[in-house]
């Protein structure tokens, strides 16, 4: 509650109650927060209120009407009854109008035990309805790839078309038609898998009835059974967490909730959907490649003695300084499992190449921070503040969904400009209000052509020198557009944007860390620098985002950088991440005498392993996860391991043990000798 | 000793499933059978004649034909109590499903395009009874007294209410516990 609630507390009387509440607050929230129960349908804790549903009425004295304290503004001295036979006699019909408008059979429901209509009814004692029966003919809409929209059972409360415009920021969803007629539509009443819908689900998460269901939902239901686990989103470093929901121990799906701390009750389309999906077959045995090249299931302890044997004598020959073993970790898994495998690369393997898959998108990072001094970046804050964003080498869209619906959210409700500079292909391009593709490697010039505009319009307010100037000079606009293959009024709009807006915020992410160049890092923070914008509490509004989920945490353990091209033994713990090796990967895993890979599920990589050990996938594993702002949070595992699995930790002792084993083998084979 | 209530039952559009659920009641059936005599029932086939004169009717299934229309006003006719059994009777269900459809559709799909027929025609005897437009619940048709929803409704629910009404009483409405639509 605000902290001048003790000016504006107000009483009012509910069902005989004295409520405290405090001015601003509607009549259903006094209530609630003084242990009155209210029935509600369309109000949801997410979303601001309708009043559609008409459920949560009450009788105030000196009011000759209902009203819907939903939407009533609590006053001092009200007198409010929430219960009687009239009010029952009311939302009965209430409920029974609703049954008979559309078709409601909840026999075959996906939703039945889990419908708020249908809860509402039992409340009620509703065993039937009076009305006739519409028998409205309407079609699911079942064009969406994970959800199905059956406009049967919607009791047009409004909150996916809320959910839409306020949590997600989005506004696909609204009301078409009057009266009998209006429906939920998407867009212009097109098929919702034709419309502007990026399958983010929060619709589903709020629909009150059946309307609105995941396609997995007939199969596991919503109703009793379901246990619920707080998980975080593995596939980037905001830090979004969210519920796995379960049922027997199978993930039936993942909801939205609002303890997320970053992203609330908002996910992704990858987050929500695209992670049940198993896109290649699990392993589940271990696999050792034979004397034909074929990689052939094994048992565990010939896969693990073949594994530390390799590592040994790589480990061995560091010695001699000639070749190395090499650990790459899947940055997505939790900073304990890092730890472990740094440890068993650092310790028992005697290397100090270890790193993450993604790696040298923060060395990038690291190499700017030490040629242009240490930066503080800004939160989120910042960017929920901003009124222009300026994306560099950064698709929030394709990599950080849940950001891209932010910034979707931004561009479309509060009218904030967005300019991309992105060699690549880039979703977030339908956003972008000036979208500059330079040619690949000039992203340096358009930068500075960027300063050259901001300087002569006398945009820059710290110290500049003049070298530094004359320098900047050089590159306007127009040499700038020849070189980069751009257009000069492109350049001169995107400064013209970033010098109007009070509190632009500059975002980088990991195609500019591929780039390789840390320059373009520090003339990024220089240009925000001399422009001034800087927060309240001294961070420069820009953050730089990275792929992997866990990369703050490799960066607080140092992991910091690995050369696999001269290794002997590469071991490369991937788990589940989507990754795909870089042509150089593929060379040195070519190139290195035995390659070891700890992976969930059949990848590329294993055309080059010569030994597969099963691994974890994202829902079994449990830890803490470092987002890009600091922020650490630790989740529990939310389904148990498949048969024949061995989780990361265990394996890694093992490995451990083994080699010890061969090391007093060797030293005995040497005595012998 | 005065005589017993009766009960009689019947079934019309349904799928025999609240006759299974009411027939779950077990045991207890024998207490009911103590206070109460069981007339004409689809679990008796009729063996006993046609309708007798019920305290309490219960009937089973949405009204989908001209039949249904004629056991239905019979059932009405002779029973104290009229009671409404399960979701199709009461709301509608699966049976109403086909009013999303044209009926001569519904009847072309079943008779003649259906993948096993071979020269299929829509049996139009006069013997048989018509298809109705539209299936109802049964309240389109009679006065209710009383509507047990739940496809089936439980067994529980289902002794409950025809407890209370063989023993004289009439009930207010359904226990929440008790009380489902699915």
């Amino acid at each position: 509650m605000p902290a001048d609630v003790k000016t504006d507390t107000i009483t009012l009387t509910i069902d005989g109650k004295a409520c405290q509440g405090a001015k601003g607050q509607t009549i259903l929230e006094v209530a609630k927060a003084n242990g009155v129960d209210i029935p509600t349908l369309c109000h949801h804790p997410w979303l601001t209120n309708h009043g559609a549903c008409r459920m949560c009425v009450v009788e105030v004295e000196g009011q000759r009407r209902l009203v819907t304290s939903c939407a009533a503004p609590a006053e001092d001295g009200q007198v409010v009854v929430a219960h009687n036979e009239k009010l029952s006699l009311m939302r009965q019909m209430t409920l029974e109008l609703l049954f008979a408008e559309r078709n409601h059979i909840c026999p075959f429901c996906p939703s039945s035990g889990a419908c708020e209509l249908q809860e509402r009814g039992y409340e009620e004692g509703i065993t039937h309805t009076r009305y006739q029966y519409l028998f409205p003919v309407l079609e699911p809409d079942c064009s969406n790839a994970f959800f199905v929209q059956d406009h049967n059972r919607c009791i047009l409360c409004g909150r996916c078309v809320r959910a839409c415009q306020e949590v997600v920021g989005q506004g696909t969803l609204n009301f078409g038609s009057r009266g009998t007629k209006q429906m939920v539509i998407a867009d212009l009443g097109v098929p919702i898998g034709e419309s502007s819908c990026i399958s983010c689900g929060t619709c589903v998460d709020v629909c009150p009835t059946g309307a609105l269901f995941d396609k997995r939902a007939p199969y596991f239901g919503k109703g009793g059974g379901l246990v619920r686990k707080m998980v975080v989103c593995p596939d980037d470093d905001m830090g979004c967490s969210m519920n796995a929901v379960l049922k027997s121990g199978i993930l039936a799906r993942c909801e939205g909730t609002d303890e997320a701390k970053v992203n609330g009750p908002l996910l992704s389309r990858r987050s929500r959907y695209e992670i049940l999906n198993e896109a290649t077959p699990r392993i589940t045995t271990p696999k050792v490649r034979n004397e034909f090249g074929a990689l052939v299931d094994t048992d565990w302890d010939t896969a693990l003695a073949a594994a530390a044997k390799a590592l040994y004598e790589g480990a061995a020959n560091c010695h001699c300084n000639q070749q190395a073993v090499v650990g790459l970790v899947s940055g997505r898994l939790p900073k304990e499992t890092l730890a472990s495998f740094q440890q068993f690369i650092t310790g028992p393997c005697d290397s100090a190449d270890v790193d993450t898959l993604f790696g040298r998108q923060r060395q990038v990072k690291r190499a700017a921070k030490d040629l242009f001094g240490d930066v503080t970046e800004c939160g989120y804050d910042a960017i929920h503040d901003a009124d222009m964003v300026l994306l560099v080498g950064f698709d929030p869209c394709r990599t950080h969904q849940v950001l891209g619906t932010w910034l979707a959210g931004k561009r479309f409700n509060e009218q904030c400009p967005i300019v991309s500079i992105n060699a690549r292909q880039s979703e977030v391009t339908q956003l972008a209000t000036v979208d500059i593709k330079p040619r690949r490697g000039c992203e340096h010039e358009v930068l500075l052509g960027l300063l050259c505009q901001l300087n002569e319009q006398g945009k820059l307010r710290g110290h500049v020198e003049q070298s530094q100037k004359d320098r900047w000079k050089a590159y306007n606009p127009d040499r700038v557009a020849a070189e980069a293959h751009i257009e000069a009024k492109d350049i001169k709009k995107a400064a013209k944007l970033y010098a109007k807006a009070k509190n632009p915020v500059v975002l980088y992410g990991p195609e500019l860390g591929a780039l390789r160049n840390p320059n373009l890092i520090g003339l990024l923070w220089d240009l925000v620098r001399l422009s001034g914008h800087v927060t309240a509490d001294g961070a420069l509004r820009a953050r730089g985002f990275e792929t992997e989920a866990n990369a703050a945490a490799a960066e607080q353990l140092g992991l910091i950088g690995a050369d696999p091209s001269t290794a002997s033994v590469i071991y490369m713990l991937t788990g589940d991440d989507p990754f795909e090796p870089t042509a150089q990967l593929v060379e040195d895993l070519r190139q290195a005498g035995t390659v070891i890979l700890q992976a969930s599920h059949e990848c590329s990589v294993m055309a080059h392993a010569d030994i597969v050990l099963p691994s974890l996938k994202w829902s079994e594993r449990a830890g803490t996860w470092v987002n890009v702002m600091g922020l650490e949070q630790t989740f529990e595992a939310c389904t148990i391991l498949p048969a024949g699995v061995r989780g990361d930790e265990e394996v890694l002792a093992a490995l451990a043990e083994g080699m010890a084993k061969a090391a007093a083998e060797a030293a005995e084979t040497a005595e012998q000798a | 000793m005065s005589k017993k209530p009766m009960i009689a039952s019947v079934w019309l559009g349904g799928c025999a499933g609240c006759h299974m659920s009411l027939l779950d009641i077990d045991e207890r059936i024998v207490a009911l059978m103590e206070l109460a005599d069981i007339g004409a029932m689809p679990i008796t086939d009729f063996k006993l004649g046609g309708f007798p004169m019920a305290d309490v009717g219960l009937v089973e299934g949405a009204v989908c034909n001209t039949d249904n229309i004629k056991f239905l006003e019979e059932i009405r006719a002779k029973s104290k109590f009229l009671v409404s059994l399960g979701d199709c009777a009461g709301w509608g269900c699966v049976p109403f499903m086909r009013n999303f459809f044209p009926l001569n559709q519904v009847l072309e799909h079943g008779y003649i395009w259906s993948s096993s027929t071979v020269d299929g025609f829509i049996p139009d005897d006069k013997e048989l009874p018509r298809y109705l437009d539209k299936v109802q619940p049964i309240r389109e048709f009679v006065k209710v007294d009383f509507h047990i929803p739940g496809c089936p409704p439980s067994a529980d629910t289902i002794f409950h209410v025809v407890h209370e009404l063989v023993s004289g009483r009439v009930p207010n409405g359904i226990p929440q516990p008790l009380l489902h639509f699915d």
